[in-house]
């Protein structure tokens, strides 16, 4: 009993150490959402699921002191109703979870994703209804000019003679995502001028597919979104399956670092940089 | 019988064909396919490295499961008995689940592990089942509660982990596709020392099949023998878990056709089952492939295999008359008895005391707390959860008392499992469904089950064990349904997955005020059977001598216990072990007459939900982690404890 109080008590006096907060400022519960209001350069006060966030997106980087509000899909309103908020920031993801999230503070609900629909032009439009919303129009208006830039730039290094394209997320060793037209990475495609081999999938509705559908489409090159499955880069050099993909065989294929796939503007603006960056990363 | 064998022999033939048939027309696929892009190297590759091992697998993996079953129904003189119900396969999947989340290192090992994970079933369900000597039904029983839990909390695991996982869904339910030689080779190697292993034990077991009785008198410790026969069945199916996931009901029906083959010898039979495993797992993996083909659904294999079982154990009901063996059946005498209105007061007493705890104590941003502040954004949700408890710890009373099985429980009525359809078929066609909409799935599924276990259960007469194992099968083949969906890996899946785990939305005032309908309407409906429920657990002739009508009464008594299972399953998710626990600490707390025992149980049962609660919120918090987990564990705990303690001490 005694070792178990004790670290109660140390857990406690952890806890305690936690800078009060004053009420008010922003919550923000979808992933998409929360890069862009940091990159609008707004500390929310409470954000979802901070520890998986910063394994799977990273950038950009939450600051300290940011209350982790627990999982995206089951946010711990209790814990939230302590912070009490001005403003809760949720997606159509979490639309059916309103009425809780309309019992602590005004509810800004903003459309990322919808099924069957390009997201790039939804992501703008919530991106400036954001900037409005938290005061940060110049800072929004940077963000899709930013993107804009990134586009033009991916236009211009993409090698000549017309090369369509395939991004994949590899779910473990015989079955890929692919990423169609109403995808993050499909849309950036897209819009640098791409062919997308894969256009007419629905990464949000199918299931992953066999490696061997890639071979189809032998002459398209591929772009590898992260995290890798379980073993990583070895576990593909040993994957004769994967090294016999005519794309893989000729060498184009790029390893990219992990992104979210149902990411904002800042994750679309970071994969055309790293498309046109040219050097394999990781 | 003669007829018979020629029927199998012209099925087997037909089946052979098939199977050839569907492999060309696969090759053909694959190396045109490749062809038409103009990549022949590739289409080299893919038919040697992918579909040529994929078909030893499913030769390899057939017979394996065919092997194991056909032993683990020898030692335990059991026809139900196999990798999938005794929770074998849900043990080693559970602890590979666990491995790759937290000890990515271990993962190397990956039979070891599930041999790890497939073992500690295979002893919970033998610790659990060792008093009632292995009686068949109960070691099901067990073996499918064990096998329900643990695919609870790999679901919580998955879950807990994000989106690492494709692997784990598509693989969890069962699949069969190949990256090369080498797990065919694993696995080949694990079949040849188990079929080595058990021809040395085959003379042995040959003796054992006479009777314990006779064994002893030859000379052989039987035990010993049963227990090193159960380790080798264990190492291979956990060998099969490992390459392939979990493959249902091969092993139920491989060594079904080995004995209707007429095959008569033992070593015979033994030879018979994993032949016609092979076949079956072949026929079952082409079967699904060209379905892929044709449709572009990837059904992942084990769920089509777990679809064809279901059936095959409904078909099997009628002639399954002996799982239950009278001389096992507990003695009351040995429960001890109490006045009743003493334990319940103690009882009811615990209950506010964890209703007191569960709407105030808890922690904020600063740390543990105990105040009023938090009441308000709890007060539905313990609401519910103690309306929804307290039905499933009724039910719970009402089945075992009803099946004269203690080991029974709501969940293996296959309701809870069939709301999940329900739901499932709701979050299919209205990706964006709300919480009402989704409650109308679940109870239409719900429903639509509770009247297909009645019209089955009718047609063959209430009997206690139809019953159960009607349930069972129903269960089995909607669950197959529910991870054929999960392993798409799509929004839909991942909701699912968080239902199954128990993962409750935040619930309403009007939801628990609904919940609280149900319990009201339904524990006085309960209550007014309390004679039948005193006299059922007697037998069907007792209960009949003295005028009950059984029929209609065990009707009645479904009814009432499946839309107890059905609005609960609702609130805290379709698995959980309070079902089963409630009733028994009701009557380990000396409550043994049927009112005194469904009060009981419906206050231990709230008690044990609300609690499960609120440690699954607390212990990661802020993260709030399924009911589902917690309940599992608690429950988990308790059989251990009280079935294995027990076992020593007799």
């Amino acid at each position: 009993m005694q070792p178990t109080r004790r670290r109660f008590l140390a857990l406690m006096a952890m806890l305690a150490a936690f800078p009060a907060r004053a009420a008010g400022g922003v919550a923000v519960v979808d992933w998409a959402l929360l890069e862009t209001t940091l990159a609008l350069g707004v500390v929310p006060v409470a954000a979802a699921e901070l520890r998986q966030y910063a394994r799977v997106v990273g950038e950009p980087a939450v600051p300290e002191g940011v209350v982790d509000i627990g999982l995206r899909g089951n946010p711990n309103l209790e814990l939230l109703s302590t912070l009490a908020p001005d403003l809760v920031v949720i997606s159509n993801f979490y639309e059916y979870r309103r009425p809780g999230f309309e019992r602590i503070a005004e509810v800004l609900s903003l459309p990322v994703y919808l099924a069957g629909e390009p997201c790039l032009p939804l992501l703008r439009q919530s991106t400036q209804a954001l900037g409005r919303r938290l005061d940060r129009v110049d800072a929004a208006n940077a963000l899709l000019a930013a993107f804009d830039a990134a586009i033009a730039t991916l236009r211009e290094a993409r090698r000549p003679g017309g090369r369509p394209a395939i991004a994949v997320n590899l779910g473990d060793r015989r079955h890929v995502r692919l990423f169609g037209d109403d995808t993050l990475f499909g849309g950036v495609l897209t819009a640098a001028g791409y062919r997308n081999a894969f256009s007419d999938t629905r990464y949000s509705m199918t299931a992953p597919v066999g490696l061997e559908a890639l071979a189809r489409e032998a002459e398209a090159e591929l772009f590898v979104v992260g995290p890798l499955p379980p073993g990583g880069k070895a576990a593909l050099a040993g994957n004769a399956l994967w090294q016999a993909l005519p794309q893989v065989a000729a060498g184009r294929v790029r390893l990219l670092p992990p992104l979210d796939h149902f990411g904002g503007l800042p994750t679309a603006t970071r994969f055309a940089a790293l498309l046109a960056g040219g050097a394999p990363e990781r | 019988m003669n007829a018979l064998l020629r029927l199998t022999l012209i099925v087997a033939a037909v089946a052979i064909l098939a199977a050839l048939a569907l492999l060309n027309h696969h090759l053909l696929l694959a190396a045109v396919s490749g062809e038409a892009a103009g990549n022949r190297a590739f289409a080299a590759v893919f038919v040697a490295r992918a579909e040529l091992p994929r078909l030893a697998m499913a030769l390899i993996a057939g017979a394996a499961l065919g092997l194991a079953s056909a032993l683990l129904q020898r030692v335990l003189r059991n026809p139900l008995a196999e990798p999938a119900t005794l929770g074998l396969s849900a043990g080693a999947h559970l602890a590979l689940v666990v491995v790759a989340v937290a000890l990515p290192a271990a993962a190397d090992y990956p039979v070891a592990v599930a041999f790890l994970g497939a073992g500690a079933a295979a002893g919970l369900v033998l610790a659990a089942t060792a008093r009632r000597r292995f009686e068949p039904l109960s070691v099901i029983l067990t073996g499918m509660m064990v096998s329900l839990t643990a695919t609870a909390a790999a679901a919580a695991v998955i879950l807990a982990s994000g989106d690492y996982m494709t692997g784990l869904f598509i693989w969890g339910g069962g699949d069969l596709t190949q990256d090369g030689w080498a797990p065919v080779l694993r696995l080949a190697a694990s079949f040849a020392v188990v079929a080595v292993g058990a021809a040395a034990a085959l003379r042995p077991l040959a003796l054992l099949s006479l009777g314990d009785a006779e064994a002893k008198a030859a000379g052989l410790s039987a035990g010993v023998l049963r227990l090193m026969i159960i380790a080798l069945a264990v190492w291979l199916a956990a060998a099969t878990t490992a390459e392939i996931g979990i493959v249902g009901f091969i092993g139920l029906a491989a060594p079904l056709i080995a004995r209707l083959t007429g095959v008569r010898s033992s070593a015979g039979r033994l030879l018979a089952a994993p032949l016609a495993g092979a076949l079956l797992l072949l026929l079952a993996d082409g079967a699904v492939q060209l379905a892929g083909h044709l449709t572009g659904l990837r059904i992942p294999t084990g769920a089509a295999t777990a679809l064809i079982g279901g059936p095959l154990i409904l078909a099997l009901v009628p002639r399954i008359a002996t799982l239950t063996r009278p001389d096992v059946l507990p003695k009351a005498a040995l429960l001890p008895r109490r006045p009743a209105g003493r334990v319940l007061l103690l009882l009811t007493g615990i209950l506010a005391v964890t209703l007191l705890l569960a709407l105030t104590a808890g922690r904020d941003a600063i740390g543990w707390r105990l105040s009023l502040d938090a009441a308000p954004w709890r007060f539905a949700r313990v609401a519910l959860l103690a309306a929804a408890g307290g039905l499933i710890g009724m039910a719970g009373a009402v089945i075992q008392r009803l099946t004269a099985n203690p080991l029974a429980s709501p969940e293996v009525l296959g309701v809870g499992v069939g709301a999940g359809v329900g739901l499932a078929a709701v979050l299919l066609a209205l990706p964006l469904a709300g919480v009402a909409a989704q409650a109308a799935g679940m109870m239409a599924g719900a429903v639509l089950t509770l009247a297909l276990l009645l019209a089955f259960v009718r047609r063959h007469g209430f009997g206690a064990e139809r019953l159960l194992i009607a349930g069972i099968a129903l269960g089995a083949l909607l669950s197959s349904v529910l991870t054929s969906v999960i392993a798409t890996g799509s929004p839909a899946g991942f909701l699912l997955l968080g239902w199954i785990a128990g993962a409750a939305v935040e619930p309403s005032i009007e939801a628990a005020v609904g919940t609280a309908a149900v319990l009201a309407a339904l524990a006085p409906l309960a209550l007014l059977h309390a004679r039948a429920l005193a006299l059922l657990p007697l037998g069907e002739t007792v209960a009949r001598s003295l005028g009950l009508a059984t029929a209609r009464t065990r009707a009645g008594l479904v009814l009432i216990a499946g839309g107890a299972t059905a609005a609960s399953t609702l609130a805290i998710g379709p698995m959980s072990f309070i079902g089963l626990i409630a009733p028994h600490l009701a009557r380990t707390l000396g409550l043994q007459r049927p009112v005194a025992q469904l009060v009981g149980a419906m206050l231990a049962g709230a008690a044990l939900t609300v609690a499960a609660d609120w440690l699954a919120r607390m212990v990661a918090f802020p993260y709030q982690l399924p009911l589902g987990l917690f309940a599992a564990l608690i429950g988990g705990g308790y059989l251990v404890f009280r079935f294995a303690g027990g076992a020593r001490a007799a």
